[in-house]
């Protein structure tokens, strides 16, 4: 909402300055968003007369100017300007001094003429567009005179983001009743001078509501002899500083007092209104209507409409008829003042797509009350300007009566609530200045007017209480009470704690978009229903991810394509899966990483790594190893067209790891190889240590004892190594060291090396129990292996 | 006889000792240990010629010549550690790079959340989490916002139906909460938020939100801006200054919005905070009485306060990133930028 500071002049005389002011809205809670039309006085920009200027010698648009600026000598300045001239008045900055924009003019020989400064335009002084001149002001002003706002006759202009919850404040007068509240200046209503006479109104129109819960009040006047034409300055100049174009003389009236009061009103074209009739009724499913923007809108039933006996001329508090507009051969006119009921103005303007300057007002809710003082306003301002005669007396049809609301406070509830201790009066006073008329006594009634729809309760109240007394007047306590409430959040202290360990491996975090684009997850080949949103941005971002993987390969190759080869990344984040249209879909986190290129950095010793799926899977390994204590089983399995492994730790299925295969590497136009691995964060949490009980360790030394076998390719590593460490309680630990396969040991053979360390708790364990265990691991790989022992 | 076999072995061993000492290469040393202890060795042959002498003769020849032998061996084993070291003292190359060894870094975004759970978390606020899709009961009416209602307007909502949509705030969480649990409460619900605006530097189609929530008998809007403004010094500096003014939200009443001085430009205007010194960082209010009647919440029992802030807008004050969508591209060096402990 644009508010000129002129404007609000004309109904409360503030003296503030524009900071002041700014600060007042916003500290009511009237956000002042910028101010359009402000100079900050600047060193050495003054106010300059022009004593003599003539032709510049050597150019012809240029001119030679001697400038008075208050001292011994007058300046010489080169100007451009077309509208230069002896005696003017004008904006001067001197040389060595700078322009709000920050541009520093200089002594300078222009065509061989010394010029010791600028002579200013409108946009040099940046408050406005216009560079096609230099500013001419008052002769009223003494040269040398720092240049203010006040010396440039401009007018500031407040950008206020009013909130939906203040239709009142749509208006000049609602914002500057707000602003008398810290300014004390006072607020002067305009009076509507109006001189009835000719017709009877009566005769003229006859207004029936069909549908009084959509439109409980409609009130019309009849002017007639009107004279179409152009509006006077004044009234052109007020439109367009809160930014609308003049039309004519009637319907910028209308505008005029839309901006003045908030109240959206209508000026027909009274001969157009067949038989004088208005019906306010709902539209019929498929009728048509044309706006007078002339688009035809197909209705669906349920719109409002303001007929007449034939046809209908608007939609009610949206926009008016084409049928029925103000032309320039209207001589009389019906002018409408209404009060529509919000939420049907609402839907009907959303399903239309219209949003005008009333339907903006009506749906947050204009004022019942206000519809009469509008209409005799605007009523006024027709007949000065388009030179009409007010028909006799008004039509007021009210069937749905708003009454203003009588809301019961409590002092010490207002207290209670604001953490204060303010009186009774102090708390009457200032209702009272915004027109809240309070009873007597500590709790009293307040009854708020009709244009604050948003005030119905105490704790409405309480809150203009805090407004207009000003936050600041609350004091911030210095101590508050806890109660004290054991409600720890374990998944998510247990989310940080995996975030850093994640780290740890040398992974970076990254946060990626959870919409994506359904033809990623047919690329997955996800089985699972994605959650489909009905008003997508765009195709790429228009159903949920059911699965980590495709936002990781879409950060990975952003990567790519900026040569980041190495890419070590997770993510802990949701996926979405609908399980039927009318219920929540279910929502679970995963824990997803992706890699490629090196594992740890190039390496100048020729021993660098490249990303492998023992790599991933010894990295996953370890990491549910350290969060769970238990080491997972891994089983073969194909993932999204891959082998890959996945992960189970007891009967739980923690995830799968895989390389991306070489068909959705494709999809994603993505070179180098990748390796991913997801794991279901509830079931990990589920599974998390919470526990550690610390047991001694063996004094005694250990025995290693190396074992190499010749198996079938199909004998599982994994398997045979949880077998020798099941063996014996003896055996410490079992690792692999060796694999390998040759001509010499036979195709579909392997050789598996693997390093056993025993060790007993009470004593060093002697060599015929170290014997003992070796030849029963050995027992146990050739019965379930068929397992050869190699020399 | 003795006399001489003794001298001769005296000779050898000052003799091997000196060239031991002059040896500079491994090969050298191994050859001196076989000149001077292996079989066709000096050493060897006193030994082997023992069999003239006594008893006696032979004990204290032969103990001599061990002796010998091993002060060579000895000898020859510390000249062999010193030359072995020094040879590997020059291949070391002291300006060669180490092997790398890589550590990943946290997301800025969860970085800020885990500071603001810490400094929320020393206050007494627990954390709580609700549904990313949600019914329009929960983001809508519930929070005091029917259907219809232009409040709506502040939020552009992706549909999934017209009951299921992404939430456009983490405020739901707070009604699940207060169905679930009875005051009082204390607990901050971070979470990610959808708004169906165009992709730009300053706004994405999601963010991150961190509600805070705390009912209980007496809050008063007096404890709200103390809670506020210790949260400000404790994570923007003890002398950084809040302050409120009226704003609205449906769920809140009173409602205002925080500023903070600009800690950028100390306040003194700077192009972030748009020249006014101050920075908008969150919005706040005394939970409406509407919002406890949808949860069975008495609310002239307890009454209690509500705060919400943007994550992204914090993190780009922070560490003055001016691109929102830096944040969700995750270029490696953008984020490797956070690396810190």
């Amino acid at each position: 909402m644009k508010a000129p500071l002129s404007w609000l002049k004309e109904y409360t005389e503030v003296t503030a300055t524009v900071n002041e002011i700014s600060e007042a809205f916003t500290n009511l809670g009237l956000e002042v968003e910028g101010v359009a039309g402000q100079y900050v006085p600047m060193p050495g920009i003054v106010v300059g007369k022009v004593l003599h200027s003539a032709r510049h010698p050597n150019a012809g648009k240029l001119t030679v100017n001697k400038v008075d600026i208050g001292q011994e000598r007058p300046l010489d300045i080169v100007c451009g300007a077309p509208n230069v001239k002896t005696g003017l008045t004008v904006a001067l900055i001197c040389a060595g001094n700078k322009l709000p924009n920050g541009f520093e003019i200089k002594k300078a020989n222009i065509r061989g003429e010394l010029s010791e400064g600028m002579i200013c335009s409108g946009r040099e002084l940046g408050i406005s567009e216009d560079a096609a001149g230099i500013l001419e002001l008052s002769d009223a002003y003494k040269a040398g005179e720092t240049i203010t706002t006040g010396h440039l006759n401009i007018d500031p202009v407040f950008e206020i983001a009013v909130l939906s919850n203040r239709p009142d404040c749509l208006s000049l007068i609602g914002l500057a009743r707000e602003l008398q509240v810290r300014t004390h200046s006072g607020l002067t209503l305009p009076s509507a001078v109006l001189v009835e006479g000719g017709d009877k109104t009566a005769d003229k129109i006859r207004v029936k509501i069909e549908d009084p819960e959509d439109c409980p009040r409609y009130t019309a006047r009849h002017i007639a002899r009107v004279s179409i034409g152009p509006s006077p300055a004044w009234l052109v100049n007020r439109l367009a500083s809160v930014g609308m174009r003049s039309i004519n003389n009637v319907v910028d009236v209308t505008n005029f007092v839309l901006m003045e009061t908030g109240h959206p009103l209508h000026a027909f074209d009274y001969d157009k209104i067949e038989g004088g009739a208005i019906i306010v009724r709902r539209a019929a499913s498929g009728e048509h209507f044309t706006t007078l923007d002339a688009k035809e809108h197909v209705l669906a039933g349920n719109e409002l409409l303001i007929c007449d006996e034939k046809r209908s001329v608007a939609l009610a508090g949206i926009m008016g008829g084409l049928n029925s507009e103000i032309s320039s051969a209207t001589t009389e006119v019906l002018l409408e003042s209404a009060y529509f009921n919000p939420i049907c103005i609402r839907k009907t303007a959303r399903k239309l797509g219209i949003s005008s300057e009333s339907s903006y007002r009506f749906e947050r809710g204009a004022d019942p009350e206000g519809t009469v003082k509008a209409l005799d306003r605007a009523a006024a301002l027709i007949c000065e300007l388009a030179g009409g005669i007010v028909s006799d007396g008004i039509v007021d049809e009210n069937p749905g009566k708003i009454m203003p609301v009588k809301i019961p406070v409590r002092t010490s509830r207002v207290n209670a609530l604001l953490g204060t201790s303010l009186q009774a009066g102090e708390i009457k006073d200032v209702l009272g200045k915004i027109g809240i008329i309070c009873g007597n006594g500590q709790d009293f009634d307040a009854e708020a007017p009709t244009n604050r729809p948003d005030l119905t309760r105490e704790v409405d109240i309480v809150e203009e209480v805090a407004r207009l007394i000003g936050f600041n007047r609350i004091q911030a306590a210095a101590h508050a009470s806890i109660s004290l409430v054991k409600n720890e959040n374990q998944l998510d202290d247990f989310r940080s704690g995996v975030r850093g360990t994640m780290k740890g491996y040398g992974l970076t975090e990254v946060v990626t978009n959870s919409l994506i684009n359904p033809r990623e997850l047919e690329w997955l080949g996800a089985s699972a229903q994605p959650v489909v949103l009905l008003n997508p941005l765009n195709p790429d971002m228009s159903v949920m991810r059911t699965a980590m993987l495709p936002s990781l390969l879409t950060v990975a190759k952003a990567n790519f394509s900026r040569n980041n080869t190495d890419v070590r990344i997770f993510e802990i984040g949701k996926t979405f899966e609908s399980i039927g249209p009318a219920v929540l879909p279910r929502e679970s986190e995963e824990i997803a990483i992706l890699v490629s290129g090196l594992v740890a950095g190039r390496r100048w010793d020729n021993k660098s790594e490249e990303w492998s799926i023992y790599h991933l899977k010894g990295l996953a390994d370890s990491f549910i190893e350290y969060v769970t204590g238990k080491r997972p089983s891994f089983s073969q399995v194909q993932v999204c067209g891959a082998p890959g492994l996945s992960m189970q730790v007891g009967q739980e299925t923690l995830g799968v790891l895989a390389p991306v295969s070489a068909v959705l590497k494709k999809r994603y136009d993505l070179k180098p190889d990748l390796l991913y691995c997801t794991i279901n964060f509830a079931a990990l949490f589920a599974l998390r240590r919470q526990s550690i009980i610390c047991g001694p360790v063996s004094k005694f030394p250990p025995s290693d004892r190396d074992i190499a076998v010749v198996v079938d390719e199909s004998a599982s590593v994994d398997g045979m190594a949880g077998d020798i460490q099941r063996e014996s309680s003896l055996i410490e630990s079992v690792t692999v060291f060796d694999i390998f396969r040759s001509d010499e040991l036979g195709a579909g053979k392997k050789s598996i090396a693997f390093s056993i360390r025993m060790r007993a708790f009470e004593a060093t364990l002697t060599d015929g129990q170290v014997e003992s265990t070796f030849q029963k691991i050995v027992a146990k790989l050739k019965s379930r292996y068929k397992a050869v022992l190699r020399s | 006889m003795t006399q001489s076999i003794s001298e001769k072995l005296e000779t050898v061993r000052q003799q091997a000792l000196a060239e031991i000492a002059a040896a500079s290469a491994e090969g050298q040393l191994y050859q001196l240990k076989s000149r001077y202890t292996g079989k066709k060795s000096d050493l060897s042959a006193v030994l082997a010629d023992l069999g003239a002498l006594s008893i006696d003769e032979k004990r204290q020849i032969g103990g001599l010549a061990n002796t010998v032998k091993t002060d060579v061996l000895q000898a020859i084993e510390d000249r062999l550690s010193q030359v072995v070291q020094s040879t590997a003292a020059a291949s070391f190359d002291a300006t060669a790079p180490g092997i790398p060894c890589v550590v990943g870094s946290q997301h800025p975004l969860t970085m800020v959340l885990d500071e603001l759970k810490d400094v929320f978390g020393k206050m007494g606020f627990a954390v709580a989490e609700g549904p990313e899709v949600e019914t329009d009961y929960y983001n809508f009416e519930a929070l005091n916002t029917p259907k219809h209602h232009p409040a709506r307007d502040m939020q552009d909502t992706f549909y999934v139906s017209d009951e299921v949509l992404l939430r456009t705030h983490t405020s739901p969480v707070q009604v699940r909460l207060m169905e679930k649990q009875k005051p009082p409460i204390r607990a901050i619900m971070p979470g990610r938020v959808y708004r169906n605006e165009e992709i730009s530097a300053r706004s994405y189609c999601l963010f991150h939100q961190m509600e805070g929530l705390y009912i209980d008998a007496h809050v008063t809007f007096a404890d709200l801006k103390g809670t506020i403004d210790a949260f400000v010094r404790n994570y923007f500096g003890n002398s950084v200054k809040s302050k409120f003014r009226p704003s609205f939200f449906p769920f809140t009443e009173p409602s205002a919005e925080v500023d903070i001085q600009c800690f950028l430009c100390n306040s003194k205007g700077c192009p972030v905070c748009k020249r006014t010194g101050w920075l908008e960082i969150m919005g706040c209010g005394m939970v409406d009485p509407n919002v406890f009647n949808a949860v069975g919440i008495n609310p002239d029992e307890w009454s209690g306060f509500a705060f919400g802030m943007g994550i992204e807008r914090i993190a780009m004050l922070k560490y003055d990133v001016t691109d929102i969508r830096l944040f969700f591209e995750n270029d490696l060096r953008f984020l490797e930028q956070f690396k810190h402990v």
